[in-house]
């Protein structure tokens, strides 16, 4: 069954069309790669699903209902998201970010909820609970910013390149708690990169994307073999072998 | 004004200055002060003291405002009606004000000034008080001597070889250097502009050689000078005389008489005896007025005592030196203390306004980017017209006073303000504003809870320069009669008496630097502890 599902979304930038006619759509529980170089269009569609981006035309529409008829305020607050670089507000502890959403819900155990998300992401609440997002390294920011995105338990999550500001080695073990996460949480995720490898990664499915169309979507598992064209030489520019 | 040194002794005070306020209340049927201004040079203090002190003593409460900062200011806070009275010179009129050039003599010009006035402004001429105080062009006497001058005919040979120092009010005006250089031929090797108060020295210390000097001046005799003959007569006669507003000649006829009075009484020999007094022996200018009163006969019972010094800045007898500003300031304390409330007055309230104004609109610009630029750069604009000028455009709207002085301070406190809010609010984590609206905040929450807090140091900080623009702008408000630690400021430089300057400088600069300082603490508190450096 598919919770978020796109279609013929257009959108434009002044002479720029960033979205030609896209449609997709993402199985509960699956997790959907976006991947395409710059000015692909791939946060542009990222960003129409929880209405920071406003199709011209086209809808999208989350658990069976047009987003346009939620208000995006709502709408956003049931919906995890995590940007590149992190976002956290700077004057808050890692607690006060992590519980930012179930705060802004009313949820009276806000803070118990933002502890446990910090430990699902791998951060030791006791030690990080009352630390300033300054005094983190920047793969430990990126976890306050995942525990943030989940900590009121969303059933979605939206990954802006969230590991693209991360070295080679904190980037590998981000990605491998952050597909350990969503594996035990159940999360329905969509997650922008442009880093083919990173997809096949943390994917179950994956779509190429050029010049704001979909030029190619499969399951991680099959890309490799089917790609041609455009797909293959994205292929070949991120070292993954054939 | 002597403080109260006890609450029994201020609590003793007030009572005797009710009493008197009553008396005076039944005395004289009419009790609103009579406004009596002055320009910002020794005379005009002089001459306006001698009004007050003559309405004084016929039982009218005075409003004492000397040392308006030009002609322009206090003509136009005359016809405004926000002032009742000040003196002024037939000649002036005729050139600063009307614009025209001098025809004939002082009879002639009196009635052109008298007529004119009265026509345009409804402003009457008094009948002039029985002096000219010309401008005199003058010149070390050692120097006129070695080049045998004697007449402004011959200046004009030798004037390129010479450096002219002029005030500004000579300088701008018709009847000033451009008239006087085109009458005669008169080119100087260069023209600087000098304040009143340094201008004699600059002369005696050689670093000019020419300057514009009053006929009348103490200074004259005292530095040894030789005032150059105005052989063509390029001068309109400076016949002095009370200028009065249309309400007050029409609304206080006894008043206007008592001043009337003064009428052909006041000669030139006592006039320069009483300015001498004041520039050479350091008296305090409503002494020296009593006196000159005394001199002409017009002095009444009562005139010598403390009272008509209520409102006038003290002067101890000619000061040489610095030491004596601790003593000069603690003699002054209650005047200063009033001064200083003032001037504090002056600043918060402007400042206040200022925040009320500056603060939402920094932080609604936020959301209009694209014409952000303009108004701030029309705000800049404000910050870029001189205090002075700023604070004569605020005179026909405002009138004169604490009203007009706000207004300008205002205007100028927006600037900082404004411009640090929406710097601060624009530059606040603009990724963590992203991340929170793209989880749910709403446009207030990011305002209130991530923008503001982020943006307050910087915030605090356009305030801070704004606090301490407005208290060095506000000594400026003195010469629109507001009040405030330019009194001494605007006082001392007319009267060249520099320990009076710095009792009024001394205060302001304390204040400046105090308000830093606790605008600094407060900019290191408001900073959010997790980004505190």
């Amino acid at each position: 069954m598919a919770l978020i599902r796109i279609e013929d979304a257009v959108k434009r930038y002044g002479d720029v069309l960033a979205l030609n006619n896209v449609t997709l759509s993402v199985d509960k529980g699956a997790c959907l790669a976006l991947v395409g170089e710059s000015g692909s269009g791939k946060t542009t569609l990222l960003r129409a699903i929880n209405r920071l981006t406003e199709l011209d035309s086209g809808r999208v529409a989350v658990r069976g209902q047009p987003v346009g008829a939620i208000d995006p305020v709502q709408l956003r607050r049931s919906i995890g998201y995590v940007q590149q670089d992190g976002g956290l507000i700077p004057h808050w502890t890692c607690l006060k970010n992590a519980a930012l959403v179930p705060a802004l819900l009313g949820n009276h155990d806000a803070s118990e909820r933002g502890r446990v998300a910090l430990g699902a992401a791998g951060l030791d609440p006791a030690t990080f609970a009352s630390r300033y997002p300054r005094e983190l390294s920047g793969g430990q920011r990126q976890r306050v910013a995942i525990a943030r995105a989940v900590a009121a338990e969303p059933d979605i999550l939206l990954m802006d390149e969230p590991f693209g500001a991360l070295d080679a080695i904190t980037r590998n073990e981000a990605q491998e708690s952050f597909a350990a996460l969503r594996e035990s949480a159940r999360v329905t995720a969509v997650f922008v990169t442009h880093d083919l490898r990173e997809a096949l990664r943390v994917a179950t499915r994956v779509a190429v994307m050029r010049a704001g169309q979909v030029v190619m979507e499969s399951a991680a598992g099959e890309i490799v073999r089917d790609a041609t064209g455009y797909a293959a030489e994205l292929l070949e520019k991120s070292g993954v072998a054939r | 004004m002597n403080g109260g040194r006890r609450p029994a002794a201020a609590v003793l005070a007030a009572c005797a200055v009710w009493a008197a306020v009553a008396a005076a209340d039944r005395a004289a049927a009419q009790t609103t002060p009579i406004v009596v201004a002055s320009k910002p040079f020794a005379e005009s203090y002089l001459l306006a003291e001698a009004f007050a002190q003559v309405l004084e003593s016929h039982g009218y409460p005075v409003d004492r405002r000397p040392g308006f900062a030009s002609t322009e200011l206090v003509f136009q806070a005359l016809v405004r009606g926000d002032v009742d009275v000040y003196p002024e010179y037939t000649g002036t009129g005729l050139a600063a004000i009307l614009g025209e050039t001098a025809a004939g003599g002082s009879a002639e010009v009196f009635r052109r000034v008298s007529d004119t006035f009265l026509a345009r402004w409804g402003v009457r001429w008094l009948p002039p008080l029985g002096f000219e105080n010309t401008y005199a062009i003058a010149m070390r006497r050692t120097a006129a001597d070695s080049l045998n001058l004697r007449t402004l005919t011959g200046l004009a040979d030798a004037a390129p070889e010479l450096g002219g120092g002029f005030s500004p009010d000579f300088m701008g005006r018709a009847d000033g250097l451009d008239g006087l250089t085109a009458a005669y031929g008169i080119e100087f090797r260069e023209t600087r502009s000098l304040l009143q108060a340094v201008k004699y020295q600059a002369l005696a210390e050689g670093a000019v050689d020419v300057i514009d000097a009053y006929s009348t001046d103490g200074a004259i005799s005292r530095h040894d000078l030789t005032v150059l003959a105005d052989d063509r007569r390029f001068f309109p006669p400076y016949d002095a005389a009370p200028l009065v507003s249309g309400d007050f000649y029409d609304s206080r006829p006894e008043a206007v008489l008592a001043l009337a009075r003064l009428a052909g009484r006041v000669d030139v020999e006592a006039v320069r005896r009483a300015n001498e007094r004041i520039e050479v022996d350091g008296a305090p200018v409503a002494e020296a007025a009593a006196r000159l009163l005394a001199d002409i006969g017009l002095s009444e019972a009562g005139l010598e005592n403390a009272e008509g010094e209520r409102a006038q800045p003290n002067r101890s007898p000619r000061r040489s030196t610095l030491l004596a500003l601790p003593a000069y300031m603690w003699g002054e304390r209650a005047e200063l203390a009033g001064q200083v409330a003032r001037h504090l007055l002056l600043v918060l309230v402007s400042l206040g306004a200022a925040i009320l104004v500056a603060l939402p609109a920094g932080v609604a610009l936020e959301r209009r980017r694209s014409i952000a630029e303009a108004v701030i750069r029309t705000a800049g604009l404000l910050q870029t017209i001189p205090g002075i000028a700023l604070l004569a455009f605020m005179i026909p709207v405002f009138g004169i006073g604490v009203a007009p002085a706000v207004v300008a301070l205002f205007l100028y406190s927006l600037l900082p303000i404004l411009r640090n809010t929406y710097t601060g609010i624009v530059e606040a984590a603009p990724d963590a504003v992203s991340a929170g609206r793209a989880l749910g905040m709403t446009e207030v929450q990011l305002l209130t809870r991530i923008r503001m807090p982020l943006a307050a140091p910087v915030i605090m900080a356009g305030v801070r320069t704004a606090a301490v623009i407005n208290v060095g702008t506000a000594t400026l408000a003195a010469f629109i009669g507001a009040g405030g630690l330019g009194d001494p400021i605007v006082a001392g430089l007319a009267l060249s008496d520099p320990v009076m300057i710095l009792s009024g400088a001394v205060p302001a600069a304390i204040l400046a630097v105090f308000g830093d300082w606790t605008l600094a603490r407060a900019e290191s508190l408001v900073a959010p502890s997790g980004v505190r450096s």
